[in-house]
């Protein structure tokens, strides 16, 4: 007998893998909000007490994940640096928003010269590449951490920069826009705050998601760069950068920090699908 | 006649096209607006009937002519004025769906024009909300749903309770029930008329659909490509037309009892583009009585029996009555 998968079925398998994606995800960003919180109470170690008579251990009982090449805990390290690299992207993706979403909304709602000279703007920004000016700006700046995401929040925001443009366009000359004016609605707050704002949030809260993942990636390479974080204070990218110099050494080291970035980078783009869902107007 | 409520004199409407092109999509369009009334404007898509509501509105600014509101100019009003002018004249738009917020519920949609009017309390203007959504037809437990969770009829109900909420004296229905089937369409087009005796409505109704103009306008103004082709009472269009145009719209009417194909005009061809309009009467590319003359000389819009007024300028051979006998 042939077992017949109808449609429905692999639908629901395939729904049913994607809830288990998102629960992993919640699960994923749930531990890194509650380490950000308390990584001085959870890690075993401070994360700057050196031994240089322990360096580059394996895991062990005393150190879960090893030493590194100045002797200190890896596992305080990286939850140490959980709170680094976190506060690190937060910081680039408020930079990108607090540009990105007044000016895009004020391009798409005003037009005109407002847009052409808003847009000439993202333009340039736009056509360098994303770390290269981060690396200008502090090779310029001295390296530090702060400056290095202030630069990444600057390459970040034409992303929400367009995107709220394009979306307020398209309300711009929805019926109930027009409906508002005509019993006389105008003004900022009015218009943008109660019709505009709340309609296209939604496509944006999913950028802001993806972003998160993509300023981790960020700082991580600034760090990994020597041009992020400085010693000795820790983060993923930087805990990344020493243990890629000691990789004969200690391989194992290397997967730490690499798969921590990668499944909170999962985890947040699989988010942003989930926020998309879950704001459907359709689904309240 | 009593005095006219909302008129529009001369007014022409236009958009910039690219370079330095022009569409005329209103061009010289004269309206009188008698308080009481139901005034039914009706013309084909493109005609411009939906741009002469917004020109009425201030929705789009004019590039000629004059909009007044109780004999005023509507050009030199103040803030204080604009507001009442825009309290007493409400749009109901063509696109129930569309004309609603979909992140606003149906009360927050329907009390808006107060809160933009900053009418009083917050409590007053959430029961004048609910007592409008009563008067519409719609229950209170819609009052807290969002737009897709309503049927059409519904939605639209919700924009004519918005529309109501301010206390209007003039009713712009562009096109309100053609987004709906034909029950629906009998359904709000009923409610319509019990309004406006409840709130002494005056409306301004526009459709393509002659029987649903004929329904509920007591006069009606026919247009075709932004002139107006033909204004009469709606007892004097329907029975006796006298514009080629407004006749073809007439015999595209279908009829129950009777076989509507032998008398049938079919216009042939699309309605010509504004961009550039033909020359001479607007509807001689299309009409079966266009002659040599008609591509000539622009037909004015002048009165041929009292109260109904034609612009073509074989009305006489035609119909048989002489332009400008019916001036008083």
């Amino acid at each position: 007998m042939t077992v017949v998968t109808t449609r429905a079925q692999t639908a629901t398998t395939r729904r049913r893998a994607g809830r288990l994606s998102v629960w992993v995800s919640y699960a994923i960003l749930a531990v890194v909000l509650i380490v950000v919180v308390f990584a001085g109470v959870i890690a075993p170690h401070a994360p700057n007490t050196q031994d240089l008579d322990r360096i580059l251990l394996p895991m062990s009982g005393a150190h879960p994940l090893g030493t590194d090449d100045l002797g200190r805990d890896v596992l305080s390290r990286m939850l140490h640096g959980t709170r680094v690299s976190v506060l690190a992207a937060l910081l680039a993706v408020a930079i990108a928003v607090v540009i990105g979403l007044p000016l895009g909304i004020a391009a798409g709602w005003l037009g005109g010269w407002t847009d052409a000279i808003v847009m000439r703007i993202v333009d340039a920004v736009m056509s360098f590449p994303a770390i290269v000016l981060a690396i200008g700006i502090t090779a310029t700046m001295g390296p530090n951490i702060i400056t290095a995401m202030t630069a990444v929040g600057i390459v970040l925001s034409p992303s929400i920069l367009r995107l709220a443009r394009a979306q307020t366009m398209a309300i711009r000359s929805e019926t109930y826009i027009e409906a508002a004016k005509s019993f006389g609605a105008r003004g900022l707050r009015r218009m943008v705050v109660t019709h505009v704002v709340p309609n296209i949030i939604q496509p944006i809260l999913v950028q802001i998601a993806v972003l998160m993942g993509f300023a981790l990636i960020a700082e991580a390479s600034l760090s990994f760069l020597q041009l992020g974080v400085q010693p000795p204070t820790s983060s993923w990218g930087a805990v990344l950068s020493r243990s890629y110099t000691f990789l004969d050494q200690a391989p194992m080291q290397i997967f730490i920090p690499g798969l921590a970035i990668a499944a909170t980078v999962f985890a947040f783009n699989i988010l942003g699908d989930e926020i998309q869902r879950l704001l459907d107007p359709k689904r309240k | 006649m009593s005095t006219p409520l909302l008129s529009l004199e001369d007014v022409s409407v236009r958009f910039p096209v690219g370079g330095r092109r022009h569409v005329t999509a209103v061009d010289g369009v004269s309206l009188e607006l008698c308080e009481g009334e139901t005034l039914g404007l009706i013309g084909e898509s493109g005609s411009g009937k939906s741009t002469v509501a917004r020109a009425a509105m201030g929705l789009v600014p004019i590039s000629g002519g004059t909009v007044r509101w109780r004999g005023e100019d509507v050009s030199g009003f103040g803030a204080k004025e604009r507001r009442g002018f825009s309290q007493a004249v409400q749009m109901v738009f063509q696109d129930p769906h569309s004309a609603l917020d979909p992140r606003r519920t149906i009360l927050q949609s329907v009390r808006e024009p107060l809160d933009v009017m900053k009418r009083g309390e917050r409590q007053d203007r959430e029961q004048i909300a609910v007592k409008a959504l009563e008067d519409v037809g719609l229950s209170t437990q819609m009052l807290s749903r969002y737009p897709h969770q309503l049927s059409g009829g519904q939605k639209q109900r919700a924009n004519i309770a918005r529309a109501l909420v301010t206390n209007p004296q003039v009713l712009v229905c562009d096109e309100s029930v053609a987004a709906l089937d034909v029950a629906l369409q009998a359904e709000i087009l009923n409610l319509l008329q019990d309004l406006k005796a409840e709130y002494e409505l005056t409306v301004l109704f526009i459709s393509h659909d002659l029987s649903v103009v004929g329904y509920v306008a007591d006069r009606i103004s026919v247009m075709y490509l932004g002139n107006i082709v033909e204004n009469a009472t709606t007892e004097s269009l329907v029975g006796r037309s006298l514009h080629p145009y407004s006749e073809a719209l007439l015999s595209a009417q279908p009829l129950v009892h009777d076989s509507s194909a032998e008398r049938r005009i079919v216009l042939k061809g699309d309605i010509p583009s504004p961009v550039s309009p033909p020359p001479g009467c607007r509807f001689n590319t299309r009409c079966q009585f266009a002659q040599e003359g008609c591509r000539e000389e622009k037909p004015a819009l002048l009165p041929v029996l009292p109260g109904h007024s034609s612009a073509c300028l074989r009305v006489e051979e035609l119909y048989g009555e002489r332009r400008g006998k019916g001036a008083a």
